[in-house]
């Protein structure tokens, strides 16, 4: 570690800067799987697998000393790939096996790459580690990057997402698909197209993230990729609302912040009152009981659905009619 | 290694470890097709009657070993059923009367298993618990070895099968909860106390998780972990899954069967000295594609 080092950023700031990379990256997550669960109804369970796919991918890649562009490539093509493996003879059933099956899948994920020395080093129970600094930058600079390259990606993709869903048909037969798949199909539209191509770009984001992580934090572990971080993300989108783009982000906001804080209080509470186990478990009871409460009382989440009136419609039309000016401004509206 | 006492030792293996899954896939099976919930909980109430049980069993209150290893059965039974019982109250009870679909059902139990996982790391702390003392006298049957203890278990869980049997088919309570799983509204108007019964079948699906839990816990040498009910809930997803869900007989041969897959998977690629974890691929493989292909199970029976 560089602790000895002089530091000159204030430790706050620092603190800061890696808890806001961690909530950047989870909000990836929330707003991949808000397109899938969220806007098109796919309950995918297995989200942290296709994360996985990315960050192995990237990781893999670095250590063999090629370029991590190509990995994050890479992670994208296997994530697409594996997403259309699995949904598209998955598309017809239920729900609830669409997302036993995406949860098994993601376990068999995590199994190879917990076993494998061809993808997850010599060790692969411990997981890659030693992943270079972001352009040989010195440990604060590549916070101070890591920071604000994952903050302009959650930008991006927010954007493009809400463009996509807000004002391109192809949102709202999401949504329709959603809502009623049989009225969809009568107005002559292919549901299970639709719902591929949402849970591909689905997961496309989701493997992003995982190489984002790669990069930003310096390693993958095994562990890292336990379902049971899929159902924070579940918890994150079910808290600010589905099918709310902001509501998620806002949701990745207050659960990796109480997670953090959780984190931090470690360092405060003395051990024999509460050991470092006893916290991790605290935090998982939380957000466990917050998963049910919200369930309960507030099964729409904090942030409800926009409706899309008529207007916004014929807003969007104007919009495009108004050549590259009036498509900026689409992108900003939403 | 001679083959035929390999395989005996599968065999024998896969019929004990068998009985430990079916207990708990009868319960979850049960669970699915009487309130259309996929429990997600009922691993970590697996879990959380292991670690009862075993604390109890440990602290030999008993000199006797029999005695105590009863005691701390019931014990765990017990417990994980008052358990049980209480998110039904706390959780399942409001959704219901509010109509919740499936899928919310389940990520509430999704919940109620990151909670309770919580609970017993809180508790107990993340580190294994095994037996203090052993079970003693080894059995030899045609070459295969196989402690006595699990003997006992396996006529045990057939005694119990038995009993549940009766239960569902010639009582009251029974009858009243086939009536639930076919229609509640209609079970309701002749007159059928409907919650009473979920009580008693979440008795009965926590209390045989956390038995089966205790027993597993007192008789393996591999002990119990917080993380041990998530591996196992998948794998009785798939035996509920595999002999058709909601089919309680299916989910007892389905119970062996994903187990015989399981251990034979293991010991072939031991053989091959290939990770045996990869056993649990083939049993998620196996999940999947019974799933995608007849997600009715292989017993057929309502979906």
């Amino acid at each position: 570690m560089e602790v000895s080092r002089k530091m000159a950023l204030h430790p706050i700031i620092f603190l800061l800067l890696g808890i806001g990379s961690f909530i950047l990256i989870y909000a990836i997550l929330a707003l991949s799987l808000n397109l899938q669960q969220g806007y098109t109804g796919l309950p995918n369970f297995g989200l942290i697998g296709f994360y996985g796919i990315g960050a192995y991918a990237t990781a893999s890649i670095i250590v063999q000393g090629i370029n991590p562009i190509i990995g994050i490539i890479l992670g994208m093509l296997i994530a697409t790939v594996f997403g259309i493996a699995i949904t598209l003879p998955a598309i017809r059933i239920r729900e609830i096996y669409f997302a036993i099956i995406t949860i098994a899948a993601a376990e068999i994920i995590r199994i190879i790459f917990r076993n494998e020395k061809a993808i997850g080093g010599e060790y692969p129970q411990l997981g890659i580690f030693n992943i270079p600094l972001l352009f040989g930058l010195d440990y604060e600079m590549h916070k101070i990057i890591s920071f604000l390259l994952l903050l302009l990606v959650v930008v991006c993709i927010y954007l493009i997402l809400q463009f996509i869903i807000y004002s391109m048909p192809f949102g709202r037969v999401l949504k329709a698909i959603r809502e009623d798949e049989d009225a969809v199909k009568a107005l002559g539209k292919d549901p299970v197209r639709y719902k591929l191509i949402a849970f591909t770009i689905g997961a496309i984001i989701a493997s992003f993230a995982g190489s984002m992580w790669v990069l930003t934090q310096r390693g993958i572990t095994p562990d890292g990729i336990m379902p049971l971080w899929t159902f924070m993300i579940w918890i994150m989108v079910l808290l600010g609302g589905m099918g709310n783009n902001k509501g998620v982000i806002m949701g990745a906001i207050l659960i990796t912040g109480i997670q953090q804080i959780m984190q931090e209080l470690k360092f405060y509470i003395p051990t024999e009152v509460l050991d470092s186990n006893q916290i991790i478990s605290l935090t998982w009871t939380i957000i466990g009981i917050l998963i049910v409460l919200v369930i309960i009382f507030l099964p729409r989440g904090v942030l409800k659905e926009r409706k899309v009136k008529g207007s916004d419609i014929e807003k969007t039309i104007r919009n495009v009619n108004r050549g590259i000016k009036g498509w900026i401004r689409l992108l900003l509206r939403n | 290694m001679d083959i035929g006492i390999l395989i005996t030792q599968w065999l024998l293996t896969s019929i004990v470890r068998g009985s430990l899954y079916a207990l708990i896939a009868v319960g979850l099976t049960l669970v699915f097709r009487i309130l259309k919930l996929a429990n997600f909980s009922h691993g970590e109430l697996f879990v959380f009657g292991a670690y009862i049980g075993i604390v109890f069993f440990n602290s030999f209150w008993i000199d006797n070993v029999i005695l105590n290893a009863i005691i701390s059965y019931f014990l765990a039974f017990g417990a994980t059923a008052a358990l049980a019982v209480f998110f039904d109250f706390a959780a399942y009870k409001p959704l219901r009367n509010r109509d919740a679909n499936p899928l919310m059902l389940m990520i509430a139990s999704l919940g109620i298993s990151i909670i309770i996982r919580g609970i017993v790391q809180f508790i107990w702390g993340p580190r294994v618990q095994k037996y203090a003392k052993p079970p003693q006298e080894i059995v030899d049957i045609g070459g295969a070895l196989i402690y006595s203890s699990e003997i006992v278990v396996v006529f045990a869980v057939i005694a119990i099968f038995i009993g549940l049997y009766f239960l569902l088919t010639k009582t009251k309570i029974g009858t009243a909860l086939r009536a639930i799983s076919d229609s509640k509204d209609l079970a309701e108007i002749s007159g059928i106390n409907t919650e009473q019964s979920i009580i008693f079948l979440w008795v009965i699906a926590g209390g045989f998780a956390g038995l089966s839990g205790a027993v597993f816990a007192t008789i393996s040498p591999a002990g119990i972990i917080p993380e041990s009910g998530f591996q196992l809930l998948l794998f009785i997803f798939a035996a509920v899954i595999f002999g058709s869900i909601g089919n309680i007989y299916g989910a007892i041969i389905g119970a062996f069967i994903i187990i015989l897959v399981d251990t034979i998977s293991a010991g072939i690629f031991s053989l091959l000295s290939i990770s045996a974890e990869y056993s649990k691929i083939i049993v998620f493989v196996v999940l999947i594609l019974v799933l995608l292909f007849k997600p009715q199970g292989i017993f057929g029976g309502k979906s």
